[in-house]
């Protein structure tokens, strides 16, 4: 801080201080000095740099939220080369009777670390405690699991308004739930890429590396067990388009966005799957495990008139299923191949493999308050920001939740105390929202309180 | 992909962020959690709350830095802002009277020894009797220029006062350290300067 600066600063704001240089030289670095100390922790910085990346999950565009997880995971600090060592001698060689170049004509299903079996996800209507589940299955519970998942908290909610749930919704919550911990081996994981990369792919036997392949890069994520495709050929990945300006010399436009020179017309649904299937063709990828695919788009009705750039890309997502549930990630969005759509030219210009392999389970109570909570924004979450001040609070109108359908949500954090990279199966409640200008268009809730 | 996202401005990583580059938003994470917990914690009573706040306020950030227009200041001035803005939603809510005890402690760094910790927390004291002499505004600009380093033009975004106003509010400020509080103000400045 430059002291002769701000001393200068001040007897041009009042000249008569002039006279009084000297004692502003000694009072002004003394008033420095006194600064108390106020450090941050490296524990409180970590958590709240997850909880931030959790929350970008859970608001931006669905077709970026997988590969936000990959991408973050790379920036962030923790070190992929400990977890690697890691999963090399945690064992399980499951995947390798699905090492094959054939696609599967069945899903994948949940299976324990331990037994190698195969298991359906069950729902108690008695067991309470984190040890006490009945399951279906030879599978047994892991007494460790517990400490080892109980990091997990239900992510916040943030919307304008509040969100209310029905009291029948509320009793009609199992007592517990199985809740699914990731426990990747690299084994598992080159088999997984090599089954879903089975057509002559020079990825199928690699992992944590890159390859490029025609106008694509392929990456893979060992942390994850994911598979990243992006088009090489794009600086931008998915072209930005002012929701409301028509030119930069419009004052709600930001310097840096510059307007679509012409319109760019909606790609219709049959051309999106289309387009999908030649990709997945052409890069070698088996669909076979996954489901239907489906044609997402922006909900452009619900962006607010200075909500800038607004994605304009078309996604189709083959959606991963576990024992009939879907696979959702935090903002709702069917999880599995997700092929990203440059409509502009109509091109695949991202493309995501998010899939499961091994999973070990535990069980937990569901505690309804706390879900009635997560499901409830508070106030704080509600005041416009950019010009307002804290009066501006408005009484936003609570949005009622019906119908909700069970999905296990993909839940992906970094554990606290090991630093590795630690991905979930949590039972959650998927709610759609009944208004078209509120965002998120779904509301998930896991049911477990794993803060407990 | 990943660049080497430190050599850019803040400006530049907003537009990344904005293009869907998730990690630009980290890195200005990291570039703004130090001086805004810190700017947090020179204003409320305890680290916990510190840390609350700034939860809240780097969330808002996360959710509104689309919205963010660089035309109208710099990020840093308008992440300060969701700052203050936080600090007094912050304090309407609660109007319970903090401890001044665990205040000062938080305030000291624990690695002092006991003697250096007595020194400390005699300095802390006198400089928190001293800043609550100073009306709210000009408490709120002499931290912010002295204590989070904000420039005048940024002190003027955050608080909406001209920067003409912020300055003379601070030279407010100084004289009122200086004439009124003597004996506060002696001890604040280490009695070891001459107050003509």
């Amino acid at each position: 801080m430059n002291t002769t600066e701000i001393i200068n600063s001040l007897i041009s704001a009042d000249p008569s201080l002039a006279s009084q240089r000297d004692l502003l030289e000694k009072l002004i670095p003394e008033l420095i000095a006194s600064r108390p100390v106020a450090e941050i922790t490296d524990s409180f910085r970590i958590t709240l740099k997850q909880r931030l990346v959790e929350e970008q999950q859970s608001i931006v565009p669905a077709s970026t939220g997988s590969k936000l997880r990959s991408t973050f995971i790379r920036y962030s600090a923790y070190g992929s080369a400990c977890l690697a060592l890691i999963l090399i001698t945690a064992g399980g060689a499951y995947f390798s009777r699905h090492n094959t170049t054939e696609p599967p004509t069945t899903p994948l299903s949940i299976h324990q670390v331990g037994d190698k079996a195969f298991g359906a996800l069950s729902f108690s209507g008695s067991g309470s405690g984190k040890s006490t589940a009945s399951s279906s299955g030879s599978m047994a519970i892991n007494p460790n699991a517990a400490d080892s998942t109980s990091v997990i908290t239900p992510y916040p909610i943030w919307s304008s308004n509040p969100y209310t749930i029905a009291q029948p919704v509320i009793d009609s919550l199992p007592k517990s739930v199985e809740v699914f911990k990731q426990l990747p081996t690299s084994e598992g994981v080159a088999a997984l890429f090599s089954t879903l990369l089975p057509t002559g792919n020079a990825m199928r036997n690699v992992t944590n590396y890159s390859l490029r392949t025609g106008d694509y890069l392929i990456q893979t994520d060992l942390t994850t067990g994911t598979i990243s495709i992006e088009s090489i050929n794009q600086s931008i990945a998915t072209p930005l388009i002012h929701s409301g300006a028509t030119s930069s010399s419009d004052p709600a436009m930001p310097s840096f966005v510059t307007p679509s020179p012409t319109p760019i017309s909606p790609i219709s649904d049959e051309d999106a799957l289309n387009i999908a299937a030649a990709f997945t063709q052409k890069i070698g990828i088996a669909t076979g495990y996954f489901g239907t695919p489906e044609v997402i788009k922006p909900p452009t009705t619900a962006v607010e008139p200075l909500y800038y750039p607004m994605y304009s890309t078309t996604t189709v997502v083959y959606p991963l299923t576990i024992s009939g549930l879907p696979v959702v990630d935090q903002s709702g969005t069917p999880v599995g191949i997700t092929i990203q759509i440059n409509p502009q030219d109509r091109t695949v210009s991202y493309a995501n493999i998010s899939t499961t392999f091994q999973f070990e389970r535990s069980v937990y109570p569901v505690n309804a308050e706390t879900f009635k909570k997560s499901v409830q924004s508070n106030n704080s979450n509600t005041y416009s920001l950019y010009d307002g001040a804290p009066t501006d609070t408005t009484t936003p109108t609570p949005i009622t939740l019906k119908d909700p359908t069970l999905v296990l949500m993909l839940f992906t954090q970094n554990s606290s105390t090991t630093n590795q990279t630690e991905s979930y199966l949590v039972p959650s409640y998927s709610f759609a929202n009944p208004s078209q200008n509120s965002y998120p268009a779904k509301i998930v809730v896991p049911l477990p309180d794993l803060s407990q | 992909m990943p660049q080497n996202q430190s050599e850019l401005t803040d400006a530049e990583l907003v537009h990344l962020h904005c293009t869907g580059d998730t990690s630009a938003f980290s890195e200005l994470y990291e570039r703004y959690a130090h001086p805004i917990f810190a700017y947090v914690m020179y204003r409320v009573s305890e680290r916990t709350t510190a840390e609350d706040i700034t939860s809240t306020v780097f969330m808002r950030a996360l959710e509104h830095t689309k919205k963010y227009n660089p035309n109208r200041g710099s990020y840093g001035s308008w992440i300060y802002r969701i700052a203050r803005n936080a600090l007094i939603d912050h304090f309407r809510r609660n109007r319970t009277t903090a401890n001044l005890d665990d205040f000062l402690d938080s305030l000291i760094d624990p690695g002092l020894s006991p003697a250096e910790h007595v020194v400390a927390r005699e300095r802390a004291s006198a400089v928190h009797t001293a800043l609550y002499s100073l009306s709210e505004i000009q408490r709120e600009i002499l931290l912010l220029r002295f204590w989070d380093d904000c420039s005048f033009t940024e002190i003027a975004k955050i608080t909406g006062k001209s920067e003409a106003g912020c300055k003379m509010q601070l030279r407010r400020s100084l004289d009122t350290l200086r004439t009124h509080l003597p004996l506060a103000t002696l001890i604040l400045f280490l009695t070891t300067h001459t107050f003509q």
